[in-house]
């Protein structure tokens, strides 16, 4: 019997879809409470919700007299966007208002927290592979703790706003079929469902209306609907820990028992504030009290100049407010009735005084008819509804656990909206605070406010200030508009948005970039990622002697490692077969990769030995002809090295020989100093794996062009070190390669600024775009001046987060903005100007700032907020002085001597894949000379050769020849 | 953008400055009026109620009384608060639900139901009406039993 069960549910899917419709139809029909009645019942006390509403049927509530259609509306970005588009935003909604006429809307504000504990539940979930814990320093669960306590009862909160449009008002009729639904379902089922069938295509359209731009609000699903009673019911109250289970039927009056009963309201007569107490749940017991506010008159207001939307500025309250605005959007005819008695109304006024009693009437009359007049004008000018009108009543709630916190809070809130805005404390706080829960009436005509839909839609409730997620390291906490820790997932762009895993991060001296970055590599090992960091000056050596990080750490200072380790054919890395086994063709994807891979270090040789050239020399065409030729010669195969490129140099038989000896002169004179990059005889710097969660690389005493020095004034010792610094990036960017391909890594480059002086720079850029995603990678890159990652063509396009400290310079500013993608030159130059500065006041001070660095960070997600770094648990103290790079005089000198000691001198560098087959002869590239054109295409190596071509002709077919 | 609302234009001080030519030194809104004159028939009616005879003296003191009452009053409502909102919130805060201090019910007691061990099972048909008859018989011993609810009894033979 069961067997044939299974086998009928392996039937096709349409056809069991259509038969459980059918069944749950008939279901319903049988089943429902009202349809049947059991023996007994009639001793059952039928039951009547305290509230109007009576059911709830998808996102249509209804009660006695109405049907709302509840929706939910889309967050919307404010800050860091130009006031056009905001006010583009405006007069999306305003438009979405004006098409409601002769609807009552209630919008409603509410939060969804999100407390930290359950932020460090989902970190931990997602702390896969983490640091195993040494013993004696700080473990992985106290450092969890004192995170948690660092942000203690604070809560990611999510601000919600719902929108009840009412679609109809209920008829007789409608209400005599509602009360005789239990006897109708047995004798006409159809006519039960009538009413709603009825409304459909009306929902329909409300649906669109509100679903277009602007709002961009959808049908409340069932969870929403209920989770919106819940806060609604129990106003004040905290959230309740787990909600009871949403069913899939309708709600019936009886059902609503559940939202009901969850707490109940009471006031003494003209107490200031109603009393909540829940009674059941997570909530049992637990009393607050509600202090129901409402909008009294307002100033005008400047809206995306000035003044920031008006029922947003709440947000920066340090507590949850709760929203609930009545609205009535008026038909024109309506309006412009009222406006004529208003207008009589003050003609007589003013004959009054004037006729009457010969008395001057008042100022505020003769302003008022201009008003009225000018109200008009607004109603019927334009083709646009943006004039039409609406009556509506705001109003506010905040709550605390007692009376006098609750009135703490409203205070704060008056204060808040001070001067412009007139916030009211209205008594009868029993029945405004009823107002909250979807259905019920508008308890007091009192505080009405009229005004137009774009006055309405200037609010913008759904503005929010989000940036981040909730399962990454906690950063801080932004600091405009709203309070929020700010959390950050490196990986879960390339892991959940397929984006890029790129992050530039700009600051000026001082502002904190190494302190931020460092913080991240040290969250984000403990939380499981493999690091490799490029620090040419070094502070960030510190890191690996944290305690818990040392066992795991490595500390190579290039400059002192094994001659070789930067040979530009080694530090591009040979790609495995087993890395393409998901492409369609494994081979073929294998062979362009590896061609890609020798084409990109003939690139690199070039571009690292023309670098090192005397730049009178590099300039000249010949020298790029017998240059070029000379890598062409030796090809690229990873075990070659540049040696071998000087050797081909002075064989070359070319027209060219006598350039050719005197570039290969050049550079062997410079060979000493080369010698990182000119491994020795039968040495392989790459022969010994092992396997660290942090590599740091440094090149402490590398000579380093000043900023905005040309290339023409660059002595040789810097000329070197910017090409070293390039051969050190490859190097790191090859690290990524020697992990699984899943695994979380890390590729810091600091003092990222070399990447737009050398052409291989954009080649590494678009490597790093490209294999972040495929690879699991992050790559945090770090500078001064925005303009040298802007200088490399098309980098703001690969660009996924930025972090944007403190810069001092216009043009910085602006380029900075650009690399935000937030519009320039609408002001918000002053915000990268006034990040983390201290006040005015203090500029004298001897004391060190150790205030917070701000930053804006741009998530990549459509977040882009201003932050405050915050790293201040005692917990993370010894993080704190081991990034602490400001000069301190004061200090003991002990700590340099040790670190310096405690540098692995020599350390070969790891991992080889000599075992590759193939890899180590020329004769292992088969005669794809379409992969290698794509590739030659790909580093620009054949720019290389058109120009080259301008000055020689033909050297191009040379080229190859010599290769062959 | 500037936003304001349009509140201005429903704030038109409507004002009877007295019969014209006749300028009263008080300036009152219409509804100031309104509300004297009704206060003022109130008065009127609690003193006939009172006892208090029409003359002078009683109609000069309700007079100063609808005064009072109507500056008290009129204090209250605004634009924002029109009268009509006002007395609305003033039933609302009358009709309010106020915290129960008395709880209802108290501890619950189950003094009073009767507890059987076993529930009464369906006997054999032969030994039915033998049941009964030692039923019947059981039946004094039992109430003895309970007379003397607490005090051993000795075992029986």
């Amino acid at each position: 019997m069961f067997g044939r069960r299974r086998d009928r549910d392996r039937r096709s899917a349409a056809q069991h879809v259509a038969q459980h419709a059918a069944a749950a139809g008939q279901d319903r029909k049988v089943y429902s409470k009202r349809g049947r009645r059991l023996p007994g019942e009639q001793a059952v006390p039928s039951y009547t919700p305290s509230i109007a509403a009576r059911s709830i049927d998808g996102h249509l509530l209804r009660t006695g007299q109405e049907v709302y259609a509840w929706y939910k509306l889309a967050p919307q970005r404010w800050s860091f966007r130009s006031d056009s588009q905001r006010q583009d935003l405006i007069a999306a909604i305003a438009g979405q208002y004006a098409e409601l006429q002769g609807r009552w809307m209630h919008l409603r504000v509410t939060t969804r927290p999100y407390p930290i504990r359950m932020w460090a539940e989902a970190h931990v979930h997602n702390a896969v592979r983490r640091l195993p814990d040494t013993p004696g320093t700080l473990s992985f669960d106290d450092y969890m703790v004192g995170e948690q306590q660092q942000l203690m009862g604070r809560s990611m909160a999510e601000k919600e706003v719902y929108l009840g449009v009412q679609v109809q008002t209920r008829n007789m009729m409608d209400r005599a079929v509602e009360r005789a639904a239990p006897v109708l379902r047995k004798v006409f089922p159809d006519a039960v469902d009538a009413e709603l069938v009825a409304i459909e295509s009306e929902v329909d359209h409300l649906d669109q209306v509100i679903g277009s731009a602007g709002l961009e609000g959808r049908p409340a699903t069932a969870e929403e609907m209920s989770w919106l009673m819940h806060r609604s019911c129990s106003l004040g109250l905290p959230a309740p820990r787990n909600l009871p289970a949403v069913p899939g039927a309708p709600w019936e009056p009886e059902d609503l028992a559940s939202f009901t009963d969850a707490a109940d309201f009471h006031q003494e007569p003209y107490s200031p504030t109603v009393t909540v107490r829940g009674r059941t749940g997570s909530n049992a017991g637990m009393k607050r009290h509600v202090a129901v506010l409402t909008v009294g008159l307002m100033h005008g207001l400047q809206i995306p100049e000035v003044d920031d939307p008006w029922v947003q500025r709440s947000d920066r309250l340090p507590a949850a407010v709760e929203w609930s605005a009545r609205i009535y959007v008026r038909r024109p005819e309506e309006v412009a009735g009222e406006l004529q008695r208003q207008m009589n109304k003050v003609r007589s006024q003013v004959r009054h005084y004037t006729d009457e009693h010969e008395l001057e009437p008042p100022q505020s009359l003769a302003r008022q008819a201009s008003r009225v007049l000018e109200i008009d004008d607004e109603m019927t000018s334009g083709f646009t509804s943006l004039g039409t009108r609406v009556r509506s009543w705001w109003r506010l709630a905040v709550s605390g656990p007692t009376e006098r916190e609750a009135l703490r809070l409203a205070q704060a809130l008056l204060d808040l909206y001070k001067p412009k805005v007139a916030i009211e404390h209205p008594e009868a706080q029993y029945a405004l605070a009823r107002e909250f829960i979807p259905g019920e009436p508008l308890s007091s005509s009192a505080y009405l406010r009229r005004g137009s839909v774009l006055w309405a839609a200037s609010a913008v409730p759904t503005a929010t200030a989000e940036v981040g997620d909730r399962r990454g390291i906690l950063l801080g906490e932004t600091c405009t508009a709203t309070r929020r820790p700010v959390a950050w997932d490196p990986w879960m762009a390339q892991e959940l948005r397929d984006a890029s895993g790129l992050t530039a991060m700009v600051a000026g001296l001082g502002a904190g970039k190494s302190f931020l970055g460092g913080g991240i590599v040290y969250k984000t090992l403990r939380a499981g990622a493999h690091w490799t960091l490029l620090d040419p000056s070094g502070p960030l050596a510190a890191l690996c002697e944290l305690p818990e990080l040392r066992p795991h750490a490595r500390l190579i200072n290039l400059l002192n490692a094994q001659p070789g380790i930067l040979n530009p054919y080694r530090v591009v890395a040979e790609p495995l077969l087993e890395h393409f086994l998901d492409e369609d063709d494994p081979e073929r994807a294998w062979r362009r990769e590896r061609a890609l891979a020798a084409a990109t270090r003939r690139r690199l040789v070039l571009d690292a030995l023309t670098g090192l050239l005397p730049y009178e020399v590099a300039r000249l065409p010949q020298t790029r002809i017998v240059l070029l030729r000379a890598v062409r010669t030796v090809g690229g195969r990873p075990d070659a090295h540049p040696g071998q490129v000087f050797e081909a140099l002075r064989r070359d038989a070319s027209e060219h020989h006598e350039h050719a000896v005197v570039v290969a002169d050049f550079l062997d004179e410079m060979r000493e100093r080369m010698s990182l990059l000119i491994p020795e005889q039968d040495a392989d710097p790459y022969r010994e794996q092992r396997d660290d969660r942090l590599t740091v690389l440094t090149m402490a005493g590398l000579n380093l062009p000043k900023d905005g020095v040309g290339r023409e004034h660059w002595t040789d010792a810097e000329a070197l070190g910017v090409e070293m610094l390039n051969l050190a990036a490859w190097l790191t960017q090859r690290s990524i390669y020697e992990r699984p391909k899943d695994l979380r890594k890390g590729v810091w480059i600091d003092e990222a600024f070399f990447l737009s002086e050398v052409p291989t720079g954009r080649v590494l850029m678009n490597r790093f775009a490209r294999d972040s995603r495929k690879w699991n990678v992050r790559v945090l890159l770090s500078s001064q001046i925005p303009a040298d990652f802007l200088k490399i063509q098309g980098f703001v396009a690969l660009l996924d987060s930025v972090f944007v400290g403190r810069l001092d310079d216009d043009q910085a500013q602006a380029d900075a903005l650009r690399l935000l993608k937030v519009p320039v030159g609408a002001g918000y130059e002053q915000v990268v100007a006034s990040l983390g500065r201290r006040p005015g006041g203090a500029r004298n001070a001897t004391e060190r700032d150790r205030a917070p660095r701000q930053f804006i960070f741009a998530d990549g997600a459509g977040g882009v907020e201003r932050i405050r770094i915050d790293f201040s648990g005692p917990h993370l103290e010894h993080l704190r002085n081991a990034l602490d790079t400001t000069p301190d005089a004061l200090r003991d000198t002990r700590l340099p001597a040790e670190v310096e000691v405690s540098a692995p001198r020599q350390d070969p560098f790891a991992r080889t894949e000599d075992s590759s087959p193939a890899a180590a002869s020329s004769d292992g590239y088969p005669d794809d000379y379409d992969d290698e054109l794509a590739a030659d295409l790909e580093v620009g190596l054949v720019d290389e050769l058109v120009d080259s071509a301008h000055g020689e002709g033909g050297n191009r077919r040379t080229g190859r020849e010599g290769r062959a | 953008m500037r936003v304001r609302t349009d509140d201005e234009v429903y704030r038109v001080d409507a004002v009877w400055l007295g019969p014209p030519k006749a300028t009263f030194p008080w300036r009152a809104r219409y509804v100031a009026w309104g509300v004297g004159i009704a206060v003022f028939l109130l008065i009127m009616t609690v003193e006939r109620q009172v006892g208090v005879g029409f003359g002078f003296f009683s109609t000069a003191w309700a007079f100063v009384g609808t005064i009072i009452l109507t500056r008290f009053i009129t204090s209250r409502i605004s634009h924002e608060r029109p009268l009509s909102a006002v007395l609305t919130m003033w039933v609302r805060e009358l009709t309010a639900p106020r915290e129960r201090t008395s709880g209802a019910g108290g501890a619950a007691s189950a003094a009073r139901i009767r507890v059987n061990q076993q529930r009464p099972r369906k006997r054999p048909r032969g030994v039915q009406r033998a049941a009964a008859s030692a039923r019947s018989q059981r039946r004094q011993p039992d109430r003895r039993k309970k007379e003397v609810r607490g005090v051993r009894t000795p075992a029986r033979p």
